[in-house]
């Protein structure tokens, strides 16, 4: 299936070459995948992503995605 | 003419008859005042000058400081804006540009609430620290400078550690607050504090170019995005100064729907209101919201 990963702030290291626009286009993801194992695949750390987003709403990183999905992590973001 | 409007008028007249001879005669047609006959009139009726400005409003009398307000706010709103009490949680980056653009929106009564003192990494981005403030405790710089804006605004200031035993202090007398601290653990309290009150409570949180933000009362963002442990403050958090002053954009913006709606509302409306999450990326530029889930427990 294809996804499009958008990533925050220091999530962005870990993916060499991360163009926030248009963000990750991911293809040949198996399906059935969740958000862990997506991030998993993407050498994220898991204890790194503190907010999952799937096509606009707030998830979990067991949830699993579906074919065309959208899907945005974000570290905690804490500054003042 | 309403009752106020001639009142005013006839002071005008009588105190500055040079400014009466322009004055529109229906009510329809607003009329701005100046300072100094805002503030005579206020002293003759022995109101604060929030007050007045208030009850003119109501009769389409706009100080001239907020003559480009019109038509961008009702007098309803403008009402609303004047008479509010606004408390800030931090005054760094996202707190000293929150800061001033209530000041400039109009809102006049303040509580400002930062232990530190300005240093020379905070030029980059913090509104209120310049080469001459360097050193000086970022509340009474925030004050100064509020007042430096509105000379009749009333300001409490705080020079603490936000924690459990100054927390309640802090939040007394406000009507919204707005979260410009920086670190998580400390951004639970004060919202755990404000909805325990329900009290509007307004999160910000930016990071390297981006920015968090939403608008709560009577329920807990904070507590949906990071569960009931705090994430740790990191060692560093670099930011640049857009990230800041386009989140406290967006936290004001958050406020104003917030306060405006209450307005609105009919005896017994009102639950719990939780925005959107709005994420803001300034090295893009690109502006998303997003639907927080529940909270656990």
């Amino acid at each position: 299936m294809h996804l499009l990963v958008k990533l925050s702030t220091t999530l962005r290291d870990h993916v060499p070459d991360y163009q926030p626009n248009p963000g990750l286009e991911l293809s040949d993801i198996p399906e059935e995948s969740t958000v862990a194992q997506v991030a998993a695949g993407l050498n994220i750390p898991a204890e790194e992503i503190k907010i999952v987003m799937i096509n606009g709403r707030q998830c979990a990183l067991e949830d699993v995605l579906r074919d065309g999905d959208r899907l945005a992590l974000f570290p905690a973001v804490g500054g003042g | 003419m309403s009752r106020t409007r001639q009142d005013f008028c006839d002071f005008l007249a009588a105190r500055f008859p040079w400014k009466a001879e322009s004055v529109p005669q229906d009510d329809d047609s607003p009329l701005f005042a100046e300072d100094a006959c805002l503030k005579a009139w206020a002293g003759q009726k022995d109101v604060p000058v929030p007050e007045a400005m208030i009850d003119l409003v109501q009769a389409n009398v706009w100080p001239e400081r907020f003559r480009q307000n019109l038509d961008v706010y009702t007098a309803k709103q403008m009402q609303l804006i004047l008479g509010t009490h606004v408390a800030i949680a931090g005054l760094g980056g996202l707190g000293g540009h929150v800061t001033g653009l209530l000041a400039r929106l109009g809102f006049c009564h303040f509580t400002l609430c930062d232990m530190d003192e300005f240093s020379q990494s905070n030029l980059n981005r913090q509104a209120f620290c310049t080469e001459r403030t360097l050193g000086r405790s970022k509340a009474q710089v925030a004050a100064q400078a509020v007042s430096d804006i509105a000379d009749y605004a009333s300001v409490r200031t705080m020079r603490v550690c936000l924690d459990k035993d100054s927390i309640w202090e802090f939040v007394q007398g406000a009507d919204i607050v707005f979260d410009c601290l920086d670190d998580i653990k400390t951004k639970m309290l004060l919202e755990r504090t404000c909805a325990a009150s329900a009290i509007a409570f307004v999160h910000g949180g930016v990071s390297y170019q981006e920015g968090l933000a939403f608008a709560a009362r009577a329920e807990r963002g904070l507590a949906r995005l990071y569960g009931s442990t705090p994430p740790p403050k990191p060692p560093r958090q670099p930011v640049s100064v857009l990230a800041v002053a386009g989140t406290a954009c967006m936290m004001v913006s958050l406020a104003l729907e917030l306060l405006f709606r209450k307005s609105e509302e009919k005896p017994g409306e009102g639950g719990g209101q939780l925005s959107r999450l709005y994420h803001l990326d300034c090295g893009e530029p690109e502006l998303s919201s997003f639907e927080l889930g529940k909270q656990e427990g």
